[in-house]
Parts: C-alpha cells; sequence; structure tokens
C-alpha cells in the first residue's frame, strides 16, 4: 500500500491507488454502517446498539399517564423519601430505572435482595431523616405530566407498593 | 467546503473531487486531538464511577455490540486494566505517536470501553458519534501534522503516519469529508426514526413535550438528589405553542441533515443550528450530550487548521512541487 503522498504529486489522487481504493472502502463501509440500522433486524437484539443506532428517543409516543416504578424510605408517621439511583448504580439515572424495572420483572427473589440492600444501606446512614425510616418500598406511581408541570402538583394520583423490606435495626 | 479539487473530469471525477477533497493536514491533525482530547476528558473525568460498574449484580449485564462476544461482565481488576490502558493509548492518540499501532489500538479499546458501559441496562446515545469518528479517524493517516510523528517520527517511520507528506493532500482530505459525513447521517437517522415512529405529527410538538414532561418526572421520582427537571417544562405546559417551532426546527435539522454537506457556509450554519437544539435540549431536559454541546461534534464543518501555527502545517504538495524543481 502507497503509504504517503510523495512529494510534489499532484494533489489529486492517480486513477488505480491501493490507498484510494482503501479511502473508497472506508467511505463505502462506513457510510453503509452508519444507515445500517434502518433496517429493522439489523439494530442489534435489544432494537439498538451501540456504536450503531438508528436514535429513536424522543420519538414513541408515550402512553396517557406515567407509572414509573421507583424506590422510596417510609418512616412510622406516614412521611416517605425517594432513594436515588445513585443507591444502586453508577450509571446514570436511566440505567438506574431499567435496572429497577428488570428487577421488577425478575420477580419476588431478585426484588427481596434488591429491597434488602438498600434497607441495609439505609442504616449505614446518618441524620435524623433516614434514622426514623423503618421501611423500604418498591412502589408504582401514577402520574399525569400535566398537572404535574402545568399544575406543579408533584404527588402521585396514586401509588402502588410492589414490594417492600423492614430496615435492620 | 473550501479547498475541493476536482480529479478528471465527468461523474466519476466530480464524485472523487468532493468525496477525496485535498485538504491540509493540519485540518486532520487538529481534528484529531480536539477528539482525542474530548475522549480522554470523558474517560478520566468519570473514571470512578465508571470503575464502579464492577460493583453492580451481575444480573443486570446486558450486553450489546462488541460485549455479546465474551461471557459476562469483567472481573473488577481486568475492567479497571482495559479502563486505564484505553486511557494510556488515548494519550498516544491525541498526540500522535506511533500512530499505525496506537490508533487502531486505541479505537478498539475505546471501542470495547465504550459499548461496556452501555451494556448494562441502558443504551445511552452519548458516545455513538464521537465513537464513529474516532473509527474513521483510526483508518486515516491523521496523525501527519500537528503530531509527535510529524515532529520526531522520521527514525521511525513504519510506525508513524506519513511524517513526509504534510501539505494539501486528498490523503487527508476524505476522512474529513468522511467525518462530516458520518455526522450528518447521524442526525438523519434520528429525524427519520421520529417521522418512523410518529410521522409528521411529531412536528406538531405535543410528543416532544411529552417527552420532555416523562423525563422531568422519572427524574423526580428517582433521581431526587442526582437529578433535577428541566427549569422550562412548566413554561412549556403553560405556553405550549412554544413547542411547535422547536419540535419543527428539530426535525428540519435532523432530517435534512445531509444539506449541510452541499456547501461550507451551509455545513457551519447548520453545525451552530444544531448545536443550538442541543442547548435547547439541555434547558428543556436537563440532558447534555457532551460532543456536540460543547460543539467538538462539528468541527470537521470548519477549517481548524487556523486554530495552529503556520509551521506546524508542513508545506503544501504544490509548495514542494516547486522546491523540488
Amino acid at each position: 500500500m502507497k503509504a504517503s503522498p510523495p512529494m510534489g504529486a499532484p494533489a489529486t489522487p492517480p486513477r488505480f491507488d491501493l490507498a484510494r481504493v482503501r479511502a473508497w472502502a472506508v467511505i463505502v463501509v462506513t457510510c453503509l454502517a452508519v444507515l445500517s440500522p434502518l433496517v429493522p433486524e439489523l439494530r442489534g437484539r435489544n432494537d439498538d446498539s451501540f456504536p450503531l443506532s438508528w436514535f429513536p428517543m424522543f420519538a414513541k409516543t408515550r402512553p396517557d399517564f406515567e407509572r414509573p416504578v421507583y424506590v422510596v424510605g417510609r418512616s412510622p408517621d406516614g412521611k416517605s423519601m425517594k432513594i436515588d439511583v445513585k443507591w444502586w448504580t453508577t450509571g446514570g439515572f436511566n440505567q438506574g430505572r431499567n435496572m429497577l424495572t428488570k428487577t421488577v420483572a425478575a420477580g419476588p427473589d431478585e426484588l427481596d435482595y434488591f429491597c434488602a440492600k438498600l434497607a441495609k444501606q439505609v442504616t449505614k446512614k446518618r441524620g435524623r431523616r433516614w434514622g426514623a425510616v423503618e421501611q423500604v418500598a418498591i412502589v408504582r406511581g401514577k402520574f399525569d405530566r400535566a398537572r404535574f408541570f402545568g399544575e406543579g402538583k408533584h404527588e402521585p394520583l396514586d401509588e402502588k407498593t410492589l414490594y417492600s423490606c423492614h430496615v435492620p435495626r | 467546503m473550501s479547498g475541493t479539487k476536482k480529479a478528471g473530469g465527468g461523474v466519476a471525477g466530480a464524485l472523487s473531487g468532493w468525496f477525496l477533497p485535498a485538504w491540509p493536514a493540519a485540518r486532520l491533525g487538529v481534528l484529531r486531538f480536539a477528539l482525542g482530547a474530548y475522549v480522554l476528558q470523558d474517560l478520566v473525568r468519570v473514571r470512578r464511577p465508571v470503575l464502579a460498574l464492577s460493583g453492580t449484580d451481575p444480573a443486570q449485564w446486558d450486553p450489546v455490540g462488541v460485549t455479546t462476544w465474551i461471557d459476562g461482565p469483567l472481573s473488577a481488576d481486568a475492567w479497571a486494566f482495559t479502563h486505564d490502558a484505553t486511557i494510556v493509548v488515548g494519550v498516544l492518540f491525541t498526540l500522535g505517536l506511533f500512530w499505525r499501532v496506537t490508533a487502531p489500538l486505541f479505537a478498539a479499546f475505546l471501542l470495547f470501553v465504550w459499548t461496556y458501559r452501555v451494556s448494562w441496562q441502558m443504551i445511552y446515545h452519548v458516545h455513538h458519534l464521537a465513537m464513529l469518528h474516532v473509527l474513521v479517524m483510526a483508518c486515516a493517516p491523521a496523525a501527519a501534522a500537528v503530531s509527535l510523528d510529524a515532529t520526531f517520527g522520521r527514525r521511525w517511520r513504519w510506525l508513524t503516519s506519513q511524517p513526509g507528506g504534510r501539505g494539501d493532500s486528498w490523503h487527508y482530505g476524505w476522512p474529513v469529508r468522511l467525518l462530516c459525513i458520518v455526522t450528518t447521517l447521524s442526525y438523519l437517522m434520528a429525524g427519520i426514526a421520529k417521522l418512523q415512529i410518529g410521522g409528521l405529527d411529531w412536528a406538531a410538538g405535543s410528543n416532544l413535550l411529552d417527552q420532555v414532561a416523562y423525563d422531568g418526572i422519572y427524574k423526580h421520582v428517582l433521581a431526587p438528589d442526582s437529578e433535577q427537571p428541566g427549569d422550562l417544562i412548566g413554561f412549556a405546559y403553560r405556553h405550549s405553542w412554544i413547542m411547535f417551532p422547536l419540535a419543527m426546527g428539530s426535525l428540519v435539522l435532523e432530517s435534512l441533515a445531509p444539506i449541510a454537506l452541499v456547501h461550507r457556509r451551509v455545513g457551519q450554519l447548520w453545525s451552530v443550528a444544531t448545536m443550538g437544539m442541543h442547548w435547547g435540549i439541555h434547558l428543556f431536559m436537563n440532558l447534555v450530550f457532551p460532543y456536540p454541546i460543547s460543539g467538538m461534534a462539528f468541527l470537521s464543518f470548519f477549517p481548524v487548521e487556523k486554530l495552529v501555527p503556520r509551521r506546524w502545517h508542513g508545506e503544501s504538495e504544490l509548495e514542494a512541487g516547486e522546491s523540488a524543481a
């Protein structure tokens, strides 16, 4: 392969040049690869992949209500505090969200392990706020987007406990 | 883009002249340095939380791309070694030292590391474009100028990247053109996804508002300490008309992204507008895509060689020819 353009050579490529063929090959292969997720079968097993993607974020239609699964710590006086995804992942909130969803889908054994792990972390937290927490609960809330942001009412319309465990004190 | 020279006549010549323009080695060199520096700061900045991935429940392992080739998560030591080796090779990539070896090595390491990071139940779309740019760069003679190879590499020619010719040449033009093409195609893909899923109705803006609010609610309940919903979501609900121009603008910028390739100025205008779109996303969703929001993703649309001293550019082939004559 011709490694470098020789000094004094014209700036345009000669007709047959292996380096030129290589450049064309990289151009064609790269463009086809970037466009390949247009074919659903080539999107990868999760309907998305890395580093090739069809960038489906922000495109899908949302249901009427949002029903996120999240984790709360509850104290005997009925107060509850939301537990941040940072407690179970260092990979960001979207990753934490999907991990939690997968744990819920996996069933009681996985939930028990997950809940116990968070309950143990509560005991290590200092301060009155966390000291009063007696129970960790994995819940599913129901939220109306317009109510939440338009009216500023942040409490859920409904909240269902999927699993709970006691904090070992 | 400027500096394009046609090779021969006819369609083939015009295509060749467009895809393989004679551009300066210094432009590719500056782009290599900027891309390498961007990747390095990312690897170093998030090193601690990323290494902590090894403490994640293995049941959450969900491989994609190249990580489907391994049996399961790496041990903590293996992951730390791989990550830190990527940083070391990344320094060599950025400085352009022993390019023929370090460029493909860095591309391979980075591909694994960034894929590993998104192999835990969530494919973030933060690094896709930067990764593609690194892969393109690794196939190109990107250390022929503004690099240690160009300065000290004459003794180890087999390891270095064309330290002999540093002027304007198609050898240095095609990778820059390809970076621009990959950038626009990536945005085109995002535009097609919106049209495929939401149709033209997506441009009305209500779907975008729903997406923004959905993200905000999830942040509120799942990340009360580490993330905040965007400040402008409430405003958008009270003045929902604002979503139509925003959605329409986004759809136009994405779906018509390849138009940025028709002329240098159009490309620069599109780059600035698309960067603005990402700033808008940041304001509404508190969501940062660092590569485009910093402008790094669009540097290939600009004559960035002007940022470095002329003596780093090397002599042009024309000048070399004249001096040889």
